[in-house]
């Protein structure tokens, strides 16, 4: 499920929007676990969820996800 | 509907909930206590095996009605059925479901174990009505805890359970170890089957049983790992 060169920032864009995982998974439609592996990097979202994370946020999904530099 | 509604509604489903649990606990030890005391009272164990079929089936189905008269009283208001009310409950709900997924083990091999004797016996004493319903007994189990692993039988509201996205990853990776578990033990069911056909015939029940708990013992585990990584 996890891969190293996936970069997240969903924790630090979600501080800063002001919401907690409960809100925020409320809001995409999924649980607060799914919300936590994501932020921890154990579970990669499908672009579906990707795509619904940064709406949510108001942001891009190049925003919340990268890939590490080789 | 408000945010403060909402909370209301959760509170009052977990309440209705430990009711139920509540309930359905009293009713199983009633209903287990009357059988053990008709049982008795009846020398039941002294009786051809047809009053013990007989026994059975009433016991079964009063354990069914009731259990179905326990979850009429304490259905939920319609206003649980709201998609942003089954949201918020998405997690509890997926931690009760992966806590009924650990007893599968229990309940499905035991249903196997129950089986395969049957078929022991019915192989080398004969078969008898009995044995030929307990041989079949692991299926409808089986059968039902496949709905419950699936989810087939939800309704649309119950598929946000079932299709959020994290939970759906755990059920793929638990048909793929399934998957993989059931090769193995076809394997061995096979190799049996060429020493002795009968012991693969007896073995087969308990490979049924595994088939349906080990991907929900895989679901479970995996449900408990993701609350420990927060």
């Amino acid at each position: 499920m996890a891969d190293r060169r996936l970069e997240v920032r969903l924790k630090t864009l979600r501080t800063q929007a002001g919401l907690t995982q409960a809100e925020l998974a409320l809001m995409v439609g999924v649980t607060r676990k799914t919300i936590n592996t994501v932020e921890n990097g154990v579970f990669i979202p499908s672009t579906v969820l990707a795509l619904g994370l940064a709406r949510a946020l108001g942001v891009t999904v190049e925003a919340l996800f990268s890939l590490a530099p080789d | 509907m408000s945010e403060t509604q909402e909370e209301g509604i959760t509170a009052a489903l977990e309440r209705r909930a430990l009711r139920a649990a509540l309930l359905s606990v009293a009713v199983g030890l009633t209903t287990g206590a009357g059988e053990i005391f008709f049982a008795l009272r009846f020398n039941l164990f002294t009786l051809p095996p047809q009053y013990e079929a007989v026994a059975m089936l009433t016991g079964l189905v009063l354990l069914f009605g009731v259990t179905g008269l326990v979850a009429w009283v304490t259905r939920p208001p319609p206003e649980a059925f709201s998609e942003r009310v089954v949201l918020r409950r998405i997690d509890r709900t997926q931690k009760s479901l992966s806590r009924t997924f650990l007893f599968f083990p229990l309940l499905v091999g035991l249903a196997g174990f129950v089986s395969s004797c049957a078929i022991f016996r019915g192989q080398n004493y004969g078969w008898r009505p009995l044995d030929v319903a307990d041989g079949l007994f692991v299926l409808p189990v089986g059968g039902a805890y496949l709905l419950l692993l699936t989810g087939w039988a939800s309704g649309k509201l119950g598929r946000l359970v079932y299709d959020e996205e994290l939970f759906r990853s755990f059920r793929t990776r638990g048909y793929i170890i399934s998957f993989w578990s059931l090769m193995a033990g076809l394997l061995l069911v096979l190799t049996l089957g060429l020493v002795r056909p009968t012991w693969a015939v007896e073995a087969l029940p308990l490979l049924i049983a595994a088939g349906v708990c080990v991907p929900a013992v895989t679901i479970a585990l995996l449900n408990r790992r993701a609350e420990r990584d927060g």
